[in-house]
């Protein structure tokens, strides 16, 4: 099938079309109930559907806030008076830095993707995500690696370095123990729940939506997991290689933030908050995009002003990478240079208002109902206006310098934060929370938790914005008397725990009322979008065709409809019992039927393996820590061998007269889409690694070599390209063999690949040290050449357990023409790699030249 | 829709956004450059370097952006193949993301006129 066809190939029935409109055989729904069934007892823990993720997600995220929040107040009980001597300064860093880690990496970030993986599926009329047991993994990697996280406070062992952990404090110097490690790899690997959660939103949102739900009707909520998703895919990289790098100066002494051998800690600062700026918008726009999908439904009118939101989400996913440079302010970078990114500070405030005159013209238009979820949203309005307000007053430099590092800017982003976040969360919690079991969360219990929790709120920071302009820094454990500080500290304190009271009322009331119950059939708001259809651990009964942005208010019937299984796919079709169906990404037009894995225990024992991994490094354990890497691998074998069984059932009937095969290899698969998305993920933190480059060198140009000592003659240049490009050229030989199903040719090919890539590294690393001489602890230089180098090495690493489990399939007769998505990824990260290590090399030894 | 074609229609309808980043990263790469190598006040026949490439980059930028804007508002654009709504749809975001490119190329390279290069 040609790709130019492919959004018209299959032709959409005209709405109001049944799909299937004659009775359902009876016992098709049990088929469906039996393929669907949630796992009971222990092996409950080998559940992946995301109905069952989604909400054990949302409960660890909230116990991670319950937690932090506890250390918040902590912190406000050791600062209600001063010369408080309570908490000692030592606990107190471990503290602030914990509860401000906790709060962003374990509460805020997880809880937004949590809610994606729970509705995401059911706003877009899709039976799962694309991976669920992705996402399963996802799930333990984040609940280990907090729970270890939090445990490290009792040993006090735990970071206290502050939320951005800053060099020169954090590097081996100044922070000698283990604690930094703690929060480099412990935080750093939750991250590969942040990336997985990406993948499954991309490919969620543009390859799962029910048919009819072209771009222009899919709900905002949708359009903000997208920008989410796009915002982790070119954010996160940064964090994670400057992780990297500063475990690496940690453990090797590799000086890429030492001054005095030509690193720089503002390389640090730069890549964390073009990370940490994003990461506020990774926080706020899913918040916003959940307000999105409320309000409609409690004003009782469409949302007003459609185009528009997605154009302000969109924008303010851009340019928030544009503002990082502002929390720098006070560091010496050129004054225009900052300018810039005052600018652009401001210019991104105006998609935000966008947002908020739509929410508020949609209140205006509709009828406001007063319930819990309208109160919360009403509360965060006024709230995050006001933290925009200060926002827009911290993007003014020298008001910046003035008030940089005091509790100005505590008041201002818990302003932002908890506004922009916390309040839509409630509101949120409240709002979907029938879908459990069918139960309202009480209205008068939730009227009092609002109101203690908005009254809180603000008397608990509203007082920091004063105490910061009269100077009292943050992070400081103690104040002496006589400065002025003495009442707004206290009632802060005060504040803080109203705000806390309120919080616990709701949880007490959510302990109360907990239950999980596949079926979901209250709709309690008269909501208009598709999350309120009839659903079941399956999802819904059948998959909605869908012509209208909010189709249960505009399609009459759809709900009854689609219970009865009128509509497509309702029940299973192949032997694997579970499916969805994958439609193309503009139009939503119906393209294949995706077979689904059932529960599996392979995503926690392989997060297991991988937390004891990251965590036995931070504690120097690394032979074990080996071992522990290296059942991971297998079990990721593991958890891949069962998938891929090739198109190898006939096309299926799901209604209208429409056929479709069953999964699909090529460009078109939900797979190759995947594995595009990790792409973009890796090359943006290979983009980071050479930005690092670049960087160092313009900063301590004196280090990079001048002349010909410390550089490699350019014929290894010449070499190591060719290689490279040789070991691409294996590649395309491996798939015309393939195409022909000439096997023994297609292993010969792979063997071949494996054997000159392992040469193309080899001409690549060698001469950097056995023949430049480049020693990495020497300076910054060294440093970050053979970081690139271990980058590339990394990839060739994990291509070779590629490239083996490859040859695997291959022997086992489970790769072939029509069976070949194992080969069609490896060929992708091939691909990749083999550029990748053109762009090193040729980086390594033209740069030096070009501007020595 | 494979993905490279999806990738390509992506491209297309962030373009104002995207020569927004380019202009942006051209700029302040430009800047932090000069001011490392203490060439912030670098002046050729009396015009000072920086800030005239600034300028350059800043209507260029702003020139492309442009383009784009009106090409999208003629129903031009990143071609689509699928119904006329979802295409007509993806124009209306094309031109939308061009004029908040526009604006935000515009807000980020005033300053160049107005604030001294390094101090
Ligand atoms: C229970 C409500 C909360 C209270 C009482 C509270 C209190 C505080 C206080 C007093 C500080 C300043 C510590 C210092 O500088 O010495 C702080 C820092 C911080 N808070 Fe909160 N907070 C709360 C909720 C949150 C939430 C919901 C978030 C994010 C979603 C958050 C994120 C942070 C961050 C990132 C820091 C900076 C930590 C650092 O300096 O490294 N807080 N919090
Ligand atoms: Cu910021």
């Amino acid at each position: 099938m040609t790709e130019r066809g492919d959004e018209s190939a299959v032709p959409l029935p005209p709405p109001g079309t049944l799909a299937n409109p004659g009775p359902r055989p009876p016992e098709e729904l049990q088929r469906l109930e039996r393929a669907w069934a949630c796992p009971t007892g222990w092996r409950f823990l080998t559940v992946v559907n995301n109905s069952y993720v989604g909400v054990i997600y949302i409960g660890t995220a909230m116990l991670f806030f319950v937690l932090a929040g506890i250390l918040g107040l902590l912190i406000r009980v050791q600062l209600a008076v001063p010369e408080n001597d309570l908490i000692g300064h030592a606990a107190f860093n471990q503290y602030f830095t914990v509860h401000g880690t906790a709060m962003m990496f374990l509460f805020a970030v997880p809880m937004m993707e949590a809610f994606g993986v729970y509705l995401l599926p059911a706003i877009l009329g899709a039976r799962d995500l694309p991976f669920p047991r992705l996402s399963a993994y996802a799930y333990w990697t984040y609940l280990i690696g907090g729970l270890a996280f939090f445990a490290s406070l009792l040993f006090r062992l735990a970071p206290d370095g502050g939320w951005f952990m800053y060099p020169p404090l954090t590097s081996y110097v100044f922070s000698p123990d283990v604690n930094a490690d703690i929060w480099l790899l412990g935080i750093g690997f939750i991250e590969i729940a942040a990336i997985a959660g990406a993948i499954e939103m991309v490919v969620g949102v543009l390859r799962t939506r029910a048919p009819g739900m072209s771009l222009d009707k899919m709900p905002i909520y949708a359009w903000a997991l997208l920008v989410l998703a796009g915002m982790i895919i070119f954010a996160f990289p940064a964090i994670i290689v400057a992780t990297i790098l500063l475990e690496l100066e940690r453990a090797f002494h590799w000086p890429f933030f030492m001054a005095e051998k030509g690193g720089d800690p503002l390389l640090w600062q730069h890549l964390f908050w073009f990370f940490g700026h994003p990461e506020v918008y990774i926080i706020f726009l899913p918040a916003a995009g959940l307000v999105s999908l409320m309000v409609p439904a409690l004003a009782r009118h469409p949302l007003v002003g459609y185009r528009w939101i997605v154009l302000a989400i969109v924008g303010t996913g851009f340019i928030s990478f544009g503002l990082w440079v502002h929390h720098m302010f006070t560091t010496g970078i050129p004054t225009l240079s900052l300018a810039f990114f005052s600018a652009a500070s401001m210019a991104v405030s105006v998609p935000s208002g966008i947002q908020v005159f739509s929410w508020i013209a949609t209140f205006g238009r509709g009828r406001i109902t007063w319930t819990v979820p309208s109160l919360f949203i009403l509360g965060f309005l006024f709230i995050f206006v006001l933290g925009g307000l200060t926002g827009v007053m911290v993007a003014v430099i020298p008001f910046d310098w003035q008030v940089h590092d005091t509790y100005f800017v505590v008041a201002h982003f818990h302003y932002v934060l908890i506004g922009g976040m916390v309040f839509p969360l409630f509101a949120a919690l409240y709002y979907w929370w029938p879908q459990l079991n069918g139960q309202t969360l009480s209205h008068r219990l939730g009227v009092w938790a609002f109101g203690l929790m908005f009254a809180g709120f603000n008397i608990a920071f509203f007082p920091m914005h004063l105490t910061g302009l009269l100077g009292m820094p943050r992070r400081v454990y103690t104040y002496p008397a006589g400065l002025g500080w003495e009442w707004l500290n206290m009632i802060s304190t005060l504040g803080a725990f109203i705000l806390a009271a309120g919080v616990a009322l709701v949880l007490f009331d959510m302990l109360r009322r907990f239950g999980l119950r596949g079926r979901v059939d209250a709709d309690p708001w008269d909501a208009g979008t598709l999350e309120w259809l009839p659903s079941d651990n399956y999802g819904t009964r059948s998959i909605p065709l869908v012509h209208t942005r909010d189709p249960l208010w505009e399609q009459p019937d759809l709900a009854r409809q689609v219970d009865a299984g009128h509509h497509f796919l309702p029940g299973p079709v192949t032997a694997a019992g579970r499916e969805t169906l994958i439609t193309s990404p503009l139009d939503a037009r119906p393209q294949y039927v995706m077979r689904l894995p059932g529960p599996t225990w392979v995503p926690l024992l392989a997060a297991v393996t991988t937390a004891a991994f990251f965590l036995l490094l931070a504690f120097k354990l690394v032979a074990i820590a080996i071992v522990a890497g290296v059942l991971t691998v297998v079990l990721y074998c593991v958890w891949m061998w069962g998938s891929d069984q090739g198109e190898d059932e006939p096309p299926v009937d799901i209604g209208a007269g429409i056929r479709l095969p069953v999964d699909r290899s090529g460009p078109q698969s939900h797979s190759w889409w995947g594995v595009v998305t990790l792409l973009l993920v890796d090359g943006t933190g290979f983009a980071a690694l050479v930005w690092s480059y670049v960087f160092l060198w313009t900063v301590s140009p004196e280090v990079w070599p001048a002349g010909d000592a410390r550089m490699a003659p350019l014929w290894w240049l010449a070499a190591g390209a060719a290689l490279w490009v040789a070991a691409g050229g294996c590649f395309a030989w491996a798939r015309r063999a393939l195409r022909r199903n000439a096997h023994g040719m297609l292993r010969l090919a792979l063997l071949a690949g494996l054997g000159v890539m392992g040469a193309a590294y080899a001409a690549t690393l060698y001469p950097q040290w056995g023949v430049a001489g480049l020693d990495p602890t020497e300076d910054a230089y060294a440093a970050i050449v053979f970081a690139l180098l271990s980058w590339q090495g990394f990839h060739v690493g994990v291509l070779t357990v590629m490239v083996l489990y490859t040859l695997a399939r291959s022997l086992s007769g489970r790769l072939h023409a029509q069976r070949r998505l194992t080969f069609d990824n490896t060929m992708l990260m091939w691909g990749y790699m083999v550029g990748q290590g053109l762009v090193v090399i040729g980086l390594i030894h033209l740069f030096p030249r070009a501007v020595g | 829709m494979g993905s490279r074609r999806f990738t390509g229609l992506l491209v297309g309808m962030f373009a104002g956004l995207l020569i927004w980043a380019a202009h942006f990263v051209l700029v302040y790469g430009l800047t932090g450059l000069a001011c490392a190598r203490g060439l912030g006040g670098a002046t050729l026949l009396g015009v000072a370097l920086v800030p005239a490439a600034i300028v350059a980059a800043t209507l260029a930028a702003l020139l492309a952006t442009g383009a784009v804007w009106l090409a999208a508002w003629r129903g031009g654009g990143p071609a689509g193949e699928g119904r006329d709504e979802t295409v007509r749809f993806v124009r209306w975001l094309t031109a939308g993301f061009a004029g908040l490119g526009l604006m935000s190329i515009l807000w980020v390279g005033l300053p160049a006129l107005q604030v001294p290069v390094c101090a």
